[in-house]
This record gives structure tokens, sequence and C-alpha cells, in this order.
């Protein structure tokens, strides 16, 4: 079973690479660098420790805005379920902070803060609606049943937020961690890119373009493809370690 | 004793008790008969003090505590089934004597092996009988059954109904249960009263000749 999901995700990943060869033939492959030569700079990057360094601050700037994004899109989120204050003088905000293209954060962010952050808190930026609208949605969605068990059995408001809301909102928690971490990976590189930050991925990629090393850009890519795979990878693993879909299945 | 007085309730134009009064005496099985949908759960939430948005008044619910044992079994799914149980136990008793509290209802119920077990792999027979359990260990003044076989197979319901007959007897409590069941409410009750009209204005005694 294992063996041939393996084979089927080979297959496919060869027909797309394929693809790729075949358009980067057609069309010229120092515009659109072939995977061969994609893997070729890759090979020559990882031999550079500075690749690593450059990889690992904005892993870490990743990090830090998922975390606090999250942390913040959670206490928020809680915060919101409570009190119906807390939701209606939030939802102008978060109104604002979702339909505010990207781009637009990244400049603003360039004039008011230092250039080392702008990618952080455009991370942050860009976590927190998304943490805070699923937390406040599963605190919504509380089974009102088990809620009425609660309050007739008289149990503590501080268990109930413990052993009945914070596991309600448990499976909104880890789908709002997994559409977070893609968010907040291209947010972070689009900032490093406009903030022209040096040792990030984001600077790599843009001095690439600017002296016309298309291979770089495209290994640079592919490196932020396989780093955000990863993450999402150990986090599905985790969530599945944690097993609490399962617990789920029949209420 | 138990006094509902007086009581109006209606679901927006929907009148569903209108200026119903009863009295239920401490220490009774009291079965409350009534056909499906015609008022018999929102009177036990009344009661409970699940739903107050009635006119009237009920006496002698003050500082009471209760137990409840819903139609479904109403366990959290992300605890297991001692878990379920200490969730609404602890606070309630000394915390190292509710272990042995628990063991012992859940032997009563025949589910001292499946403690450990998720809800969601329980039958739902089983599942009802956490939610027995959970509501005859609760020390409880007042204990309110809103038709508890609901839904459950002829077996499964002869099952349970013989264990709460076994559990009704060692509790000496005041018993409010809710059914359509003739035959279950008179095997458990000590007083039958089928609630009249719709919506409900009264309520008569019946008679097993009946």
């Amino acid at each position: 079973m294992k063996v041939s999901k393996i084979r089927e995700g080979f297959f496919i990943l060869l027909f797309w690479i394929g693809l790729w060869w075949i358009v980067s033939l057609l069309y010229n492959n120092f515009i659109i660098p072939t995977p061969l030569d994609t893997l070729r700079v890759l090979f020559q990057l990882s031999k550079t420790s500075a690749t690593y360094i450059t990889i690992g601050l904005s892993l870490l700037r990743v990090l830090m805005s998922l975390f606090i994004g999250i942390g913040l899109g959670v206490l928020f989120g809680m915060l919101a379920g409570v009190s119906r204050t807390v939701r209606k003088t939030l939802q102008p905000f978060v109104l604002l902070i979702k339909s505010t293209p990207v781009v637009s954060f990244i400049i603003i962010l360039n004039i008011y803060v230092d250039r080392e952050l702008v990618p952080i808190v455009c991370g942050i930026l860009l976590c927190f609606p998304i943490m805070y609208s699923n937390i406040n949605q599963g605190y919504r969605m509380v089974d009102h049943k088990l809620i009425h068990m609660s309050s007739v059995y008289q149990v503590p408001m501080k268990r109930k937020i413990f052993r009945l809301y914070l596991p309600s909102t448990m499976p909104y928690f880890f789908a709002g961690i997994l559409t977070s971490i893609g968010i907040c990976w291209k947010a972070t590189i689009a900032a490093e890119v406009l903030a022209f930050l040096p040792k990030s991925i984001g600077y790599e990629i843009f001095s690439s373009k600017n002296i016309l090393e298309y291979d770089f850009v495209f290994a640079w890519t592919v490196i932020i493809v396989i780093c955000s795979l990863l993450i999402e990878i150990l986090t599905k693993q985790l969530i599945k370690k944690l097993n609490y879909y399962e617990r789920f299945k029949v209420i | 004793m138990l006094r509902l007085k007086n009581i109006n309730k209606s679901f927006e134009n929907l009148e569903v008790i209108k200026d119903f009064s009863l009295e239920i005496n401490e220490g009774e099985v009291i079965c409350l008969l009534g056909p499906s949908g015609c008022g018999k759960s929102t009177l036990l939430k009344m009661i409970s003090g699940l739903d107050n948005k009635y006119s009237g008044t009920i006496d002698g619910v003050e500082n009471k505590v209760f137990s409840y044992v819903f139609q479904e079994s109403r366990l959290l799914p992300w605890l297991t089934v001692k878990d379920n149980l200490k969730y609404v136990l602890e606070g309630k008793m000394p915390n190292d004597k509710i272990d042995g509290h628990i063991d012992s209802f859940l032997r009563e119920v025949e589910l001292l092996d499946f403690k450990d077990a998720y809800p969601n792999t329980l039958s739902g027979g089983m599942k009802q009988r956490v939610s027995l359990a959970r509501a005859f260990s609760v020390p409880h003044d007042i204990l309110l059954l809103d038709e508890p076989f609901q839904g459950l197979d002829r077996d499964l319901k002869e099952q349970l109904m013989a264990l709460l007959e076994k559990l009704l007897k060692k509790d000496d409590k005041t018993v409010v249960m809710v059914t359509h069941d003739l035959n279950e409410a008179f095997r458990l009750g000590h007083q039958v009263i089928r609630l009249k009209g719709k919506p409900i204005i009264s309520s008569e005694l019946v008679k097993e000749s009946e």
C-alpha cells in the first residue's frame, strides 16, 4: 500500500518535472532553466555554509511569525468567543487585515518598522486573522448540548474552558495552523524581497533575478517549496500523533 | 416539595405550556407521561434551570443539586469514560475518593472494563449506561430523566430499564422522569402523571388499571 503510494507520487512528480523540462527546452532554457540546471545550482548551493545560514534565518522568521501570529490568534479568538464586545471591536481590524493585499502591508511596514522586523510582522499579520477566525468559529461551534450538560452538573468555568471549550476548538486550531504555514512562508519571503533584507531567501531570489541568474531564482524557489512542505508534513505528523481527529469521529 | 405554579412557556408564537401547576413530593419517583413533542422535556429544562424563559414560579429548587440523564448520552468525546465522570465529580467530593467512587458506579453499570475507553468506541447502549453512571454518581437532590431509553432497541431498552430500576432502588432522592411509554412509567415510577392538553394546561394521576 505504502510502496504503491510512493510509486504513484514519484510518477506524478516525474510528469511535472518532465513538463517543466519540455517548457524550458521549447521556450528558452536561459529564461526558464531546466530541472537539471536547477538541480546543479541546488547542489552548488548545498556546498556553501552561507546557504544554510540564509535558510535558517528565513526559517526562523517564518517560525517566529507563526508562533506569535498563532498565539495572538488563539488568545483573541477565545476572548472574542467569550465576549461579544471583543468580537465586535476586533471585527473591523480583522476585516481590514483580511482584505488588505500583502504587498500593501509590506510597503506600509517598510515605512514604519525596522526592515529586519518587516517579514516577521507581515507573517504575524497574515497568520493572526486565520487563527482568530478559526478559533472564534470553533468556540462558537461548541456543542450546546455539552454546554447544557456542564451547566446542570455545575462544572466550574475553568474546567469547562480546559476540558470542553479548548478541546472542542482543536480541529479548528489544527486547520488554522496548516493554512497559516503556507501563507506565512509566502508572506515572509515576499516581505524579505521587498524589504531587500540581507541573509534571507527573499534577498537571494531578488538579487539573483537582478543579475539574471534565473537558475538561482528557481533553485531558491525549490528550497522554499521543500522547507514549506517539510514543516507541513512535520506538523501533520504531530497532529496525527495527538490522535485528536479519531476521537471526533462520533460525537 | 417541588412546586410548579402557573407556568407559561412559548417558543416564539407557539404556546407549549399554559397556566400549568404541579406538585411533586420529595423522595418520590414521578413519571410525567405525554406524547412526543408536547413539552415534557421543556418542563425538565425549566425545573433544572436550563431554561428560565418562562412565566410562573418553580419552588423547591433553590440550592438543590441536579443530576440529569438526557435523551442522548452527552459525553465529551475527547475524554475517556472515567474522565467523563471525573469531569462532573471533581470538587464535589475529596479527590482521593473520586477514583474509587467512579469504579463502584462503573461496576454497577457493568462498564468497569471500559473505563479507559473513549465514547466513540462504545455502542449506544453503553454510552447511555455511562450517562446513567454519571447521573447517579454525582451527589444530588433531584434526578431528572428525559426519555433515557429513546432510540434504543427493545432488548437494550429492557436491559437499561432493569439497570435503572436497580439504581433507583438505591437512590432515595426526588426523581422526575418524562416518557411517552406507559409501561416504562408504571415500572419505574411511584406515581404516573399524564400531562393534558396542547399546550399543556393540566395533569392527572394515572392509575395502573387504566
